[in-house]
């Protein structure tokens, strides 16, 4: 019998430099020996190097803990009152074309109100967005260059206010409603499985901070959430620890480096009842003041909905 | 090497290398799990890199040949380094193949790790964002937290237990 029996306090305890010598050896004879062990190693091991990973870390940043007590948006209407709710408010715009991809899979666009920047031009309404198709959030502004309008992120901010906050990274935010679209695709009783994929296209210009910023990165992250739309901003940004899903996806570009687009994805669960989008740019490292940005800007952000058939095999990208 | 030349040839070593690093850093992490002393490594990888970068083919996947020299740094920095306990030579061979066969995992951890942190205990999540974002030592937390140092790694190992439980769950859902 091994005097090691407990291999996953022993993987954990050698992942933080924890482990004696003897312990070392003694789980890496198991490593080499039992499949189950180098298995479980590599998992937690993969977790550790994720966790320090710079850009998975950016959704620490903005991830409070889950709250022991009664959750933010426990008054959230069931989903079937919620559908009810959505389908009167008919804010949801769904697009008409459709594009098939293969045999196995649909792709529609849901409508982002004004995705591509050309219905507004200036400064970005400041704060947390309280009803769906408008964007708001951290200090940005729309501008125009050579006939194309497009976002230009201005300095990081706390979009709740809350003095002292962290203010590492300037967000913002539309709310989707997703209502109409479970409705209409049944998604609760449907066979397939449904993802939402958000893109957006940023592009990086020398700004007068580049030498303080060497970190900086963009991302556009999608959040979903059973709830009312004015409550996500009210209970910002502990509500995050109540998301049914979210996906993240970061970019990191040089100053003048070709714009790149980027796409998160998240599984689209029956109960979600709104989507919470956002571009932002962040710059990864602490404040709690702003930080002057200037040489980041995002266009053209588009949200799809996937229809795939719940295969047997799971197709992984 | 005209100016130019070389300017575009570091703009595009620079760019392929920032590309690569984290899930370079993942992988060093598996031999390596400090944190530290994987950056080190990575560095030491980018010094041999950039000074072989010439004889990259562009052709094929950097990562691929990029990984192959952050294996012989892994190897040199454990050789000349013993100030933590080491896997040895064997477990990390086995490792490094298992991990070419089993990349749904990381696909998982990417999709899922941001969902499963949400469901961390305040506490535990408060440590983990201590720990791995801030760059704070266990014992600084336990500073802070007013816990003993091996309360503080004991919390953060079970919230890293918990979050391999929850990706797993995840993966167990998306294939139901």
């Amino acid at each position: 019998m091994s005097d090691f029996p407990d291999w996953q306090t022993l993987i954990q305890k050698h992942l933080d430099g924890q482990s004696t010598d003897e312990e070392a050896g003694a789980l890496s004879k198991e490593i080499e020996t039992n499949a189950k062990v180098r298995s479980d190693y590599l998992k937690a091991a993969r977790i550790h190097g994720a966790l320090g990973d710079e850009v998975i870390s950016f959704d620490l940043e903005s991830t409070p803990p889950r709250s022991s007590g009664t959750p933010s948006i426990s008054w959230a209407k069931p989903l079937a009152a919620a559908v009810i709710a959505g389908a009167f408010v008919g804010l949801l715009g769904v697009g008409v074309v459709w594009a098939i991809n293969s045999p196995k899979s649909e792709e529609r666009m849901v409508s982002v109100s004004n995705g591509n920047f050309e219905d507004s031009l200036g400064p970005v309404p400041l704060g947390f967005p309280s009803g769906f198709g408008n964007w708001s959030g951290d200090p940005a502004e729309v501008i125009e260059e050579d006939g194309n309008r497009i976002l230009r992120f201005l300095e990081t901010a706390n979009v709740t206010g809350k003095p002292n906050g962290g203010a590492s990274a300037s967000n913002v935010f539309q709310l989707i409603d997703l209502s109409n679209l479970q409705q209409e695709w049944d998604t609760e009783n449907s066979d397939s499985q449904f993802t939402l994929e958000l893109s957006a296209r940023f592009r990086r210009e020398s700004a007068p901070t580049d030498a303080e910023l060497p970190k900086i990165a963009g991302s556009c992250t999608i959040h979903l959430y059973q709830a009312e739309p004015d409550a996500i901003g009210k209970a910002w940004p502990q509500v995050i620890s109540e998301a049914v899903a979210i996906g993240n996806k970061v970019v990191r570009l040089m100053p003048g480096e070709e714009g790149r687009r980027v796409t998160a994805s998240c599984i689209l669960e029956p109960e979600a009842t709104l989507a919470l989008i956002s571009v932002n740019v962040n710059a990864r490292k602490p404040s709690t003041t702003p930080i002057k940005l200037g040489g980041y800007f995002v266009d053209d952000v588009q949200l799809t909905v996937i229809r795939q058939p719940n295969l047997p095999v799971r197709v992984v990208k | 090497m005209p100016v130019a030349d070389s300017e575009d040839n570091h703009e595009h070593f620079t760019r392929l290398l920032l590309e690569s690093e984290p899930a370079m850093l993942r992988s060093i992490q598996v031999a390596v799990p400090h944190r530290a002393d994987a950056r080190e490594i990575m560095q030491e990888t980018a010094v041999a890199l950039w000074r072989q970068f010439d004889t990259f083919d562009s052709s094929r996947p950097f990562i691929n040949w990029a990984m192959g020299f952050a294996r012989i740094e892994t190897r040199r920095f454990l050789a000349r380094e013993s100030r933590r306990a080491q896997l040895s030579e064997k477990a990390i061979e086995a490792l490094e193949l298992e991990m070419e066969h089993s990349t749904e995992f990381d696909y998982a951890i990417e999709s899922h790790l941001a969902t499963c942190l949400g469901k961390l205990s305040e506490k535990s999540s408060r440590l983990i964002k201590g720990y791995y974002h801030e760059g704070r030592s266990p014992e600084a937390l336990s500073k802070r937290e007013g816990r003993t140092v091996e309360a503080i790694y004991k919390t953060i190992q079970r919230s890293r237990g918990e979050l391999q439980t929850c990706i797993e769950r995840q993966i167990r859902k998306a294939q139901a």
